[in-house]
């Protein structure tokens, strides 16, 4: 980095030529040593115990009825706030003609690969979710036409998640095609003709350039769109409707925002381990971390504000409908869980985020990231498991709050699975792309630099028109 | 090549304060147009207080007509002067320079104009006092509900109504002084009061600048909550059918961001055509105004798309019944396509083209086609859930708005365009400093062969 000027003034800039930086990010994305391969193994012997929790869970309860996946469901929907959600940290500042994002843009993007385990683990939970009969579904289900629309909710759901997931492997190649293009004359074998396939004849002509740019940002609009729809019926179908009264409307797009929140702490603690294990000290710096913080501690005050929005309209209802849906989500068997939510996924971003010394470092945010990541994989538990133990799904008013329902060993087995699972494709994934977007990097490089201004060096940002 | 017009301090000096230092007659003839709209609702007003509110339309069970449809539009105007000022300040947006004033001032001159609404709409305006804790009639017993959203309201709108004018005048300062060195007898006395005795010193730009940050910090819940606090006027209501949606705060926050910004960027467009500022407020300015725009207007239409699909998904008549009424029935049916597509489904696509963007004029029409369609938001979420009300309903009935109404709504927007102009006859509605600041930061990058626009960044 550019560390230039009296006064101690820091000027965040990558010193690097173009050569230097292919050769340490494809270095790095091409050596494979013991400790990524033990790495692998062990997330690989952890997803073959998801397997076996998976398996006990079905043969416990079987597949007959849903009432046994509620954590298979959480852990769906964790892994669609935290991984799926990602490549919106790369697609939001891009629109926004932002650069800080440029050197952790590849590392949200990638996440997108997790897809894949999203789209298995919706199989068995829509084999079990419950025909839209004598049931409400978000696409209003004989509400207008009797038996409209065919196949709800399965159909529309698993369509809007097969969306998501092409989308976002698109997204991923897309970024990727001038950097398979550089990495392809340099790397020889197997991965050189994969790179070389993968590049698509890429020359960097202007046309070409035009259009991967136009491509970029249809996919990037369409994946914002697909996700957060995805996070809409996700949480509707699995979640909502499957309690009777509950008609909470800001609930979806809550999800959908604690998502973004989600989706930041991902990638800054991705960023933090990447910085650490890999020679990118230089390219991922405090500003990036300084620049997703400020949006994290944003998204997280507002993510308690969607919540406290529905929560009031609940609690000055006090319907005894209402109470009794207090009862199931926030303050009856789950409480501690809603508690623990509360401290990690709003207190500790607003009390340690709000302070610019802490934001602008690298530690601070990784930690609060850390916490927000824990704080979801609890709501998603708190959310999902108390809506797939409601006996009596149909009907439009809650009749019983039921009892907490604990883990068991298939439950914990396949919980561990699918993180390790979503954590095992990524970690496959980060050696085949470059994960360092170095086209990008060079974008920036010429629209970035260094000049004085009075006395004092002073970063210029230019952004074409 | 990008380049910009070269701009120096003495042409900026001379442009901004051309409207200030010296008054075409239109803006005269203009000026009396407006205040003759604000005489008709003084006296439409008048009418009301001596004859009662009875010359309103308002009637069981439709107790809420045009005059609080009216209130929650202009709150809803107000709000982009937080949005475009203070978020915009903070994350260091160069192209927020030109629109920041006008913003703010047509937050402080929709928001005072929306707390006359519930003035004009209760009748009775010497009982003001009864809404503020001072006024609490605690020796007859008569206890304010402070549970209650009603009583959240002007406390709510107050705060920022106050927050609001102290930032404008904070920010206004270093302008006051440049009008103090070049006014003469009253209004250079005027002007010299009001700048503080602002000599331009480093101290004094340190503490302006923190406090204009810190400002825009603390103004942001401000922002939030008056907006959430009226959605839940409505949406705490258990017995309106339509109204008890968990979703009506961030809606309405969102919802209210729309019209606001859009209403920014037509009061620029006038600007820029009333006092040819094309250098100042310019094409790239309302691209990336657009740009806010197109995002801003997404979110708040799929929150529409929630609050109406998850209005039905419980199947339950009542309901149903609300839904059909506002969308398939006379005359609200013909309210409701009218709202959709001037409030997204005509604007937004049009936005996406880059040459609708930067052009003025478009831009101009386009924007008051939303706020148009939010007004009549506004208008299908009041009266059709109260036609309809259950289920402690003694009876349903209709609404149609009274000429009072009419002449107060209509003078409440003369109102609000008289604030605006006659605030540009005094004060420079595009900041000086900020625009010279603008200019000093500015500078280019050269790329290959192409010089792109770029700006120094203090981080």
């Amino acid at each position: 980095m550019h560390n230039g000027g009296p006064h101690g003034h820091h000027v965040d800039l990558l010193e690097r030529s173009s050569e230097q930086a292919a050769g340490e990010v494809l270095g790095w994305t091409e050596r494979t040593g013991p400790v990524y391969l033990l790495v692998v193994l062990v997330l690989a012997a952890l997803v073959a115990l998801g397997v076996v929790g998976f398996a006990m869970t079905a043969a416990d309860g079987g597949l007959d009825s849903h009432h046994p996946w509620g954590y298979l469901a959480a852990a769906l929907a964790f892994i669609m706030t935290t991984s799926l959600s990602a490549p919106l940290v790369a697609i939001a500042p891009r629109f926004g003609k932002a650069h800080w994002n440029r050197y952790v843009s590849r590392i949200a993007e990638t996440w997108g690969v997790v897809g894949l385990l999203a789209l298995v683990i919706l199989i068995p939970l829509l084999l079990t979710l419950p025909p839209a009969d004598d049931r409400n579904t978000m696409l209003l289900y004989d509400t207008i036409v009797e038996g409209w629309p065919v196949g709800a909710p399965h159909l529309y759901v698993a369509l809007v998640m097969v969306f998501v997931v092409i989308n976002g492997f698109g997204l991923l190649w897309a970024s990727n095609i001038p950097d398979f293009a550089l990495a392809k004359g340099r790397v020889g074998g197997l991965r050189g003709a994969l790179y070389s396939k993968l590049a698509l004849g890429w020359v960097g002509s202007k046309r070409q350039w035009r259009a991967l740019r136009a491509g970029m940002g249809v996919l990037g609009a369409l994946y914002f769109m697909f996700i957060v729809w995805a996070h809409t019926v996700i949480s509707f179908d699995f979640a909502q409707s499957l309690v009777p009264g509950m008609r909470d409307s800001v609930f979806p797009a809550w999800q959908a925002l604690g998502g973004l929140q989600a989706a930041l702490a991902t990638v800054i603690v991705t960023s933090f381990v990447v910085r650490k294990i890999g020679p990118f000290r230089d390219y991922i710096g405090v500003n990036q971390f300084w620049s997703m913080a400020k949006l994290m501690l944003a998204s997280s005050l507002l993510w308690m504000y969607f919540w406290w929005s529905g929560f009031i309209i609940y609690w000055y209802g006090k319907t005894p409908a209402q109470q009794d849906l207090l009862q199931l989500m926030w303050f009856g068997p789950y409480r501690t869980i809603f508690i623990i939510t509360i401290l990690l996924c709003f207190a500790s971003p607003l009390l340690i985020l709000m302070w610019n010394p802490v934001r602008k470092s690298i530690l601070g945010p990784t930690i609060v990231g850390s916490l927000i990541i824990i704080g979801h994989f609890f709501d998603k538990i708190r959310i999902y498991v108390s809506s797939y133990s409601v006996e009596e799904y149909t009907g439009h008013v809650l009749k019983e709050v039921p009892e907490a329902v604990t883990p068991g060993a298939g439950d914990a087995l396949m919980m561990l699975g699918v993180v390790a699972g979503a954590l095992l494709l990524f970690t496959l994934a980060v050696k085949v792309v470059p994960i360092v977007n170095l086209w990008e990097i060079r974008e920036g490089s010429m629209l970035q630099v260094v000049r004085p201004f009075k006395r004092l060096p002073l970063k210029i940002l230019a952004k074409p028109e | 090549m990008q380049l910009r017009p070269v701009l120096t301090e003495r042409d900026i000096n001379r442009d901004l304060l051309r409207p200030v230092l010296a008054t075409p007659i239109w803006f005269y003839i203009l000026l009396g147009g407006l205040a003759i709209g604000v005489c008709a609702a003084i006296g439409g007003f008048a009418w009301a207080i001596n004859h009662g509110t009875g010359v309103y339309g308002i009637n069981r069970p439709v107790m809420w007509g045009f005059l609080l449809v009216n209130f929650v539009f202009w709150v809803g105007i107000s709000h982009a002067g937080v949005m475009l000022s203070a978020i915009l300040r903070l994350s260091n947006a160069e192209w927020r320079r030109p629109a920041t004033r006008a913003a703010e001032v047509l937050t402080i001159f929709a928001l005072g104009t929306a707390a006359l609404h519930p003035l004009f709409h209760t009748g009775r305006p010497w009982r003001i006092y009864w809404s503020m804790p001072p006024g609490y009639d605690l020796g007859r017993g008569i206890w304010p509900d402070i549970r209650s959203p009603f009583v959240w309201d002007p406390t709510a709108i107050s705060t920022y109504l106050t927050g609001t004018t102290l930032f404008v005048i904070l920010l206004l300062i270093p302008d006051l002084a440049v009008l103090r060195d070049r006014s003469s007898g009253l209004m250079h006395k005027v002007y010299g009061f009001m700048s503080l005795g602002w000599k331009g010193n480093t101290r004094q730009w340190k503490l302006q600048i923190i406090a204009g940050f810190l400002l825009s910090a603390l103004i942001l819940p401000v922002f939030v909550s008056v907006h959430s606090i009226v959605s839940w006027d409505f949406a705490v209501q258990i017995a309106v059918e339509g109204w008890n949606a968990t979703i009506f705060a961030p809606y309405f926050v969102i919802g209210a961001v729309h019209s606001g910004v859009a209403g920014v960027i037509s009061v620029l467009a006038l600007l820029r055509w009333m006092f040819r500022w094309e250098n100042y407020i310019r094409d790239d300015h309302f691209d990336a105004l657009a740009r806010l725009m197109i995002v801003v207007a997404t979110a708040w239409f799929y929150f529409f798309v929630i609050e109406f699909l998850l209005g039905i998904y419980p199947n339950e008549e009542p309901e149903l019944s609300l839904r059909m009424l506002q969308v398939f029935e006379w005359p609200f049916s013909a309210t409701f396509i009218i709202f959709v597509l001037m409030g997204y489904l005509v604007p937004v696509p049009l936005w996406l083209l880059k040459r609708v963007r930067t052009n003025v004029a478009l831009m101009f029409w386009t924007t008051l086609m939303v706020n148009i369609g939010m007004w009549l938001e506004r208008f299908i979420i009041i009266i059709p859930s109260l036609m309809r009300k259950q289920p402690l309903t003694f009876n349903w009935g209709s609404y149609n708005p009274s000429p009072i109404e009419l002449i107060l709504v209509g003078g409440s927007f003369c109102l609000v365009f008289l604030g605006v102009l006659t605030f540009s006859k005094f004060f420079p509605i595009i900041p000086l400093a900020d625009a010279k600041e603008g200019v000093a930061l500015e500078t280019h990058v050269r790329v290959g062969k192409v010089m792109v626009p770029a700006a120094y960044r203090e981080e």
